[in-house]
C-alpha cells in the first residue's frame, strides 16, 4: 500500500510538472482555452462524483455552475466582499443550495431524478436570463474584477492558469481522499445496488444529498473562478447544452475515476480548437464521433485502457485478478 | 502501467498544447476562399503593383448553433466585399483577406474566437458579431489586445461601453434615433395614442423595448400593457389576450425574425386583421416576410436595412447579393459589408497597417457613406447615424422615410 | 368568458402538438426503456423532409406529408441501427449519450443541407374556424387535432388489436423472453422506432406552417414533450397525449394569469411538483419494475 501511494504521488508530481511547463511559449488564446478547460474539468468532476461514484445522472450541473458564478459576482460587485471570501462563500452557497435541493429531488428514483434535474436546469437558465436585479437579466453582469488575494491581483492569463491549476490539483486530491473514505464507499454502494446499501445501513436520501452537495461545491468553485477569469457573465454560458457536454466529457474519459474527467475534458476542449479550420463541420463530426465512441467503447477511454490492461495481464496471471 | 499511461497522456496533452499555442501566433487557419483573392490580384493589371502579402481582417461570427444564420450572411457578404476591394486594386496596393472564426454562439466561444484572431499578429482589425452579449464579452479583450474591433450590437449599454473603450467601435445604425423616428411617425403623423408592447426578453429586444417606451414617454404616452416572452415561444395566445384586454390602437413589437412572423400571423388569426403594428428592425427583414407572408402587410418598422433600400450603395450591394446567392440580402450581410469597408477606409487614411494607427484613423472618419447609412466615428459608440422607416406592402418592405441625425458633439 | 375559451382552445391546440411528439417518445421508451434524446430532432427532420417535397419540389402538401412520414420511417430504422442497437446491452447512459450525438448529427446535417435561414411549409387547412364559445382556432390546429386523433387511434389499434402490435408489446416488456418464444426482436424494435419517427415526423410537417422550421427547433420541442411524458405518465400513449394537453394548458393559462416571461419555467415547476407528488405520472405504466 505504501509503495502504491508513493508511486501515485511521483506520477502526480511529474504530471503536474509537465502541465506546469505547458504555458511557456503559449499565446493568450491558448491559455484562455486551457483555463476554461480546467474550470470545465471541475464541473465534469462534479458529474464524476454524482455519476461515477454515486450513480446518479444530473443535467443541472451547468446551472449550479451558474449559481456559483453569479453568487461570486454579486458578492464582489454588489456587496463589496474581497474575492477570496466570495470564492469560499460561492462554493459553500452552491453546495448548500444543492444539498437542500437534494433532499427534495432524491426521493425520486434514478431516472426521475434525472428528469427533475433537467427541470432544474431550465428553471435556473430562465432565472439567469430574466431575473434582472440579481443576474443582470439578458445583458448579464460585467466588469467583474480579476481574482486577487493578499493584495496581489491575478492580471495575466498565465497567473490565472497557475492559480486554477493549483485549485484543480487540490480538488483532485480531495476526490481521491473521498474515494477512499467511508462516505465515498457509501456513494459507491448506492451506485452498485441501492437497496442492498439501504440494508447495510446507508441512508439513501442523506448520502445522495451529500453527493449532490459535494458536486454543488465543485460547480461553485468552478463558477467563481470563471466569474473572476472572464469578467463577464451571461445566460448564454449556463445552458442545458453545456450540461450535456459535461456528460459527454466524462463518458469519453471514463466514469470510473477523476482521471477520466481530466482526459475527457482535455480531449474535447482541445479538439474544439484544433478542428477550427473545419468550423462548419465541427459539430457534425463531433456528434458522429460521440456515436462511434459509444459503440466502440461505452466505458470511455479509461474503461478501454483498463480492459486492455487486464487482457494483457491475464496472460501473466492465473486465478482471480486482485485489481 | 495505468500510471505510466496517465503520465504519457498528460505529457502528450501539454506538448500538443504548446505546439498549438506556438503555431497559433504564426499562420491562423483561413476559412476564406483564397481563390477569389489570387484571381482578383491576377485580374488587376492596371497601375498599382499589388504585393502578394494580403491585409488580413478578422471576422468573429457565429457559424454553428442557434444563430448560425448570421454567420451564413456574414460569410457571403465577406466574399462579396473582398472581391470588390481586391478587384479595384486592394488597399494600400495589397489585397485584403478576411479570416473567419466561429464563436459557437456562447460567450466563451466568442472570446476564444476573438483571441485566436487577436493573437495572430498579421490580423489588423476584427469585426465582431451581431449579438450584444458577444460584443460585451470581447470588450475587455479588445482593450487588452489593443486591436481595432467593431461591434454590431445595438444596445445602449454597448454604446456606453464603446465610448469608454478606445478600441471598440459600435458601427451600427443608431437604434435610439430610429425607434424615435418610428414612434414619431406613429404618434405625430398617424395619430395613435394607445399602444400595447410585446417584446422578447433577450438582450437586443429588451433594449429595443426600453427605447420604444422612452420614445413614447417623450411624447407623453405610456404603453397600456407590456408583455414579454422568452425566445423560442411559439404560441402567443396569452400574450395577445393580455394586449387585447387594454384595447390598444396599435401594437408595438420588439423581437427576432421567427417570433415576429409568428406573432403577426397569430394577431391576424385572432381577427385583428387591421391592427397596425410597429415593429423593431427584425420585422422588416426579408426572412420575417418570407415566413409570415401576408400577415406582415401593413407593418411599419424602423429598419437599418431592407433589400429595397433607397441608399444607392446599398441597393447595388443588395442586387449583387441576390444574384450571387439566390436569396434576399439581409441586414446581417449589409453590416459586414459596411464594417469591412469602413475598416479599409481607416487603413487607407492611416497609410499603414499598424494596429494603433488604424484605430486613430477610425476616429477621423466622420462622414462615411456606407450601404446602410452614414457613419460618424468621432466617438466610438453609436457610429451609424441613420436608417429607414419602412412599411410592408404586398410582402415587400417599402421605404417611407430616410432617417438621419447628427451626433451630439 | 370568450377569452378563457380562447386560451383553452389555444392550450389544447399546442397541447395536442406536444402530445404527438410525446407519443413518439413514449413508444421508444416502452420498447427499449431509455428516453430518446433525439426525439425533437425527428420533429425537425420530418418537417424539413416535408419542406423538401412541398416547397422545393412543389408537390401537394398531403402527398408531401405522406412521403415525409415514409422517409422518417426509414430514418427511424437507421437511427435505431446506428444509435441504439449496438448499445442495447450497454448501460442506459451510453444510449443517452449516443442519442445526443445523433441529435447533433441531425441538427448540423440539416443546417448543411437546408441552410440556417428559417423556412415554412404550406398549410393543410387554411382558414381559421370560429367556435361557438367565442374562440377562434386556426385551421391548421384543427388539422393537427384531427391527425393526432387518427394517429392515436391507429397506434392504439395497432398495439392492442393486431399481431404485430402484440409482438411489439412483448418485446417491450421483456426482450429476452420475447426472443425465447421466437419473436424477431430486432425487427420488432425497428418497427417501433420507425413508427415513432413517422408519427413525430408528420407532426413536424404539420407544425411547420405555424411555427416555421429551423435546424435548432428540436431542442425546445423535445423538452416540452419530455415534460409532457413525465406529467402524463411514462408507460402509456394515452398518458403521453394527456400530459401534452396539460403542458399546453399550463403554458397558456400560466402565461395569461401568472407571467408570460416565465412560461417555460412554470411548466418545469409543474413537472417537478408532479415528480414530487406522483412520480409515475397520471397514467402509470401497466408494467412496473420490481425492486
Amino acid at each position: 500500500m505504501k509503495n502504491k501511494k508513493k508511486s501515485s504521488i511521483i506520477v502526480l508530481l511529474t504530471a503536474l510538472a509537465v502541465f506546469a511547463l505547458a504555458p511557456l511559449g503559449m499565446g493568450n488564446y491558448m491559455l484562455r482555452v486551457l483555463n476554461v478547460a480546467l474550470i470545465t474539468y471541475l464541473c465534469v468532476l462534479s458529474v464524476y462524483v454524482l455519476l461515477g461514484m454515486c450513480g446518479q445522472n444530473s443535467f443541472a450541473q451547468a446551472g449550479l455552475w451558474g449559481v456559483g458564478a453569479y453568487m461570486a459576482a454579486n458578492l464582489v460587485l454588489r456587496a463589496g466582499f474581497p474575492p477570496v471570501i466570495a470564492l469560499f462563500a460561492a462554493t459553500a452557497g452552491t453546495a448548500l443550495f444543492a444539498f437542500v435541493l437534494g433532499f427534495a429531488f432524491f426521493r425520486l428514483r434514478q431516472y426521475y431524478f434525472t428528469f427533475a434535474s433537467v427541470g432544474l436546469m431550465t428553471i435556473l437558465n430562465g432565472l439567469f436570463m430574466n431575473w434582472e436585479p440579481v443576474t443582470g437579466g439578458a445583458l448579464g453582469m460585467q466588469n467583474i474584477p480579476k481574482f486577487s488575494v493578499f493584495g496581489i491581483m491575478l492580471e495575466s492569463e498565465k497567473a490565472n492558469f497557475y492559480f486554477i491549476l493549483i485549485i484543480c490539483v487540490l480538488t483532485f486530491v480531495v476526490m481521491r481522499i473521498l474515494f477512499y473514505s467511508s462516505i465515498g464507499r457509501s456513494f459507491m454502494a448506492i451506485r452498485d445496488n441501492e437497496i442492498a446499501a439501504n440494508c447495510m445501513g446507508v441512508n439513501s436520501l442523506l448520502t445522495k444529498s451529500i453527493a449532490f452537495g459535494i458536486s454543488g461545491a465543485l460547480c461553485g468553485i468552478a463558477g467563481a473562478l470563471y466569474a473572476f477569469l472572464s469578467g463577464y457573465l451571461s445566460y448564454q454560458t449556463f445552458t442545458y447544452q453545456q450540461s450535456t457536454m459535461y456528460l459527454i466529457m466524462i463518458m469519453l474519459g471514463g466514469t470510473i475515476s477523476p482521471v477520466g474527467a481530466i482526459i475527457g475534458t482535455m480531449i474535447i476542449s482541445l479538439l474544439q480548437e484544433f478542428v477550427r479550420p473545419l468550423a462548419n463541420y465541427m459539430q457534425l463530426i463531433y456528434g458522429a464521433g460521440i456515436m462511434i465512441l459509444m459503440v466502440v467503447q461505452p466505458e470511455g477511454i479509461l474503461g478501454g485502457g483498463k480492459a486492455l490492461y487486464e487482457t494483457l495481464h491475464k496472460r501473466k496471471r492465473t486465478g482471480p485478478d486482485a485489481a | 502501467m495505468k500510471k505510466a499511461f496517465v503520465l504519457f497522456l498528460s505529457s502528450m496533452v501539454s506538448l500538443s498544447l504548446a505546439a498549438c499555442g506556438a503555431s497559433s501566433s504564426g499562420n491562423a487557419p483561413v476559412m476564406e476562399d483564397t481563390k477569389t483573392t489570387s484571381s482578383a490580384a491576377a485580374a488587376d493589371n492596371t497601375g498599382s503593383t499589388t504585393s502578394e502579402e494580403p491585409i488580413r481582417i478578422g471576422l468573429a461570427t457565429v457559424l454553428t448553433g442557434e444563430r448560425a444564420m448570421e454567420g451564413e450572411y456574414a460569410s457571403n457578404a465577406a466574399k462579396i466585399i473582398t472581391e470588390e476591394i481586391n478587384s479595384s486594386g486592394g488597399i494600400l496596393g495589397r489585397p485584403i483577406e478576411i479570416v473567419i472564426e466561429d464563436g459557437l454562439g456562447t460567450d466563451v466561444g466568442a472570446v476564444n474566437a476573438y483571441r485566436k484572431l487577436a493573437d495572430d499578429s498579421s490580423i489588423v482589425a476584427i469585426v465582431g458579431s451581431d449579438n450584444s452579449n458577444d460584443n460585451i464579452a470581447i470588450a475587455n479583450e479588445a482593450k487588452q489586445a489593443q486591436i481595432l474591433s467593431t461591434a454590431q450590437g445595438s444596445s445602449p449599454t454597448l454604446r456606453d461601453i464603446c465610448n469608454e473603450n478606445p478600441w471598440l467601435f459600435q458601427l451600427r445604425a443608431c437604434e435610439e434615433t430610429m425607434i424615435d423616428a418610428l414612434i414619431g411617425y406613429a404618434v405625430e403623423e398617424l395619430g395613435y395614442t394607445k399602444f400595447a408592447l410585446i417584446h422578447d426578453t433577450e438582450t437586443n429586444s429588451s433594449d429595443q423595448a426600453r427605447l420604444f417606451t422612452m420614445a413614447l414617454e417623450k411624447r407623453g404616452i405610456k404603453p397600456l400593457a407590456t408583455v414579454s416572452f422568452t425566445t423560442g415561444t411559439k404560441d402567443f395566445t396569452s400574450h395577445i389576450t393580455k394586449m387585447q384586454q387594454v384595447q390598444p390602437e396599435a401594437i408595438i413589437g420588439a423581437c427576432l425574425f421567427n417570433e415576429a412572423a409568428i406573432i403577426a400571423e397569430q394577431i391576424r388569426a385572432f381577427g385583428m386583421t387591421d391592427m397596425p403594428i410597429f415593429g423593431s428592425n427584425a420585422w422588416a427583414d426579408p426572412v420575417t416576410i418570407g415566413l409570415g407572408g401576408e400577415a406582415l402587410n401593413g407593418v411599419c418598422s424602423a429598419a437599418a436595412w431592407v433589400p429595397n433600400t433607397t441608399n444607392e450603395k446599398g441597393a447595388a450591394f443588395s442586387q449583387k447579393y441576390q444574384e450571387l446567392y439566390g436569396h434576399e440580402c439581409a441586414k446581417a450581410a449589409a453590416q459586414i459589408y459596411d464594417h469591412v469597408s469602413i475598416i479599409c477606409e481607416a487603413i487607407t487614411i492611416a497609410g499603414n497597417t499598424d494596429r494603433a494607427a488604424i484605430r486613430d484613423a477610425m476616429n477621423q472618419i466622420t462622414d462615411y457613406h456606407g450601404a446602410i447609412t452614414i457613419y460618424d466615428c468621432s466617438t466610438n459608440g453609436d457610429c451609424g447615424r441613420g436608417g429607414l422607416v419602412v412599411r410592408i406592402e404586398n410582402e415587400v418592405a417599402v421605404v417611407l422615410q430616410e432617417i438621419y441625425s447628427e451626433k451630439d458633439k | 368568458m370568450g377569452q378563457i375559451m380562447q386560451l383553452f382552445v389555444s392550450g389544447l391546440s399546442t397541447g395536442v402538438v406536444y402530445g404527438l411528439i410525446a407519443m413518439g417518445m413514449v413508444l421508444i421508451f416502452r420498447a427499449v426503456g431509455v428516453m430518446n434524446f433525439a426525439q425533437g430532432e425527428f420533429l425537425m427532420f420530418g418537417g424539413y423532409l416535408c419542406y423538401t417535397f412541398n416547397q422545393l419540389l412543389g408537390w401537394n402538401i398531403m402527398i408531401s406529408l405522406i412521403l415525409a412520414s415514409v422517409g422518417m420511417g426509414v430514418v427511424g430504422v437507421l437511427f435505431m441501427r446506428a444509435a441504439y442497437w449496438p448499445l442495447r446491452k450497454a448501460q442506459a447512459r451510453a444510449i443517452i449519450v449516443s442519442a445526443m450525438g445523433a441529435s447533433m448529427v441531425f441538427k448540423e446535417g440539416s443546417r448543411l443541407i437546408w441552410g440556417s435561414i428559417p423556412v415554412k411549409v404550406d398549410r393543410v387547412l387554411e382558414a381559421p374556424v370560429k367556435l361557438a364559445g367565442g374562440g377562434i382556432i386556426q385551421g391548421q390546429y384543427l388539422a393537427i387535432m384531427i391527425v393526432a386523433a387518427i394517429l392515436m387511434l391507429f397506434v392504439y389499434l395497432l398495439l392492442e388489436k393486431t399481431f404485430v402490435g402484440h409482438v411489439m408489446q412483448a418485446t417491450a416488456q421483456d426482450q429476452y423472453m420475447a426472443s425465447m418464444v421466437g419473436v424477431p426482436v430486432i425487427f420488432s424494435i425497428a418497427m417501433t422506432f420507425a413508427l415513432s419517427a413517422m408519427i413525430t415526423g408528420i407532426g413536424g410537417g404539420l407544425l411547420a406552417p405555424l411555427f416555421f422550421l429551423n435546424n435548432t427547433m428540436g431542442a425546445t420541442a423535445g423538452a416540452k414533450a419530455f415534460a409532457a411524458i413525465v406529467i402524463g405518465g411514462f408507460g402509456s400513449v394515452q398518458g403521453a397525449v394527456l400530459g401534452g394537453l396539460i403542458v399546453g394548458l399550463v403554458e397558456v393559462f400560466g402565461g395569461a394569469y401568472i407571467s408570460t416571461t416565465y412560461q417555460l419555467v412554470l411548466i418545469y415547476i409543474v413537472l417537478i411538483i408532479v415528480l414530487m407528488v406522483r412520480p409515475q405520472g397520471i397514467f402509470s405504466s401497466k408494467i412496473q419494475e420490481k425492486a
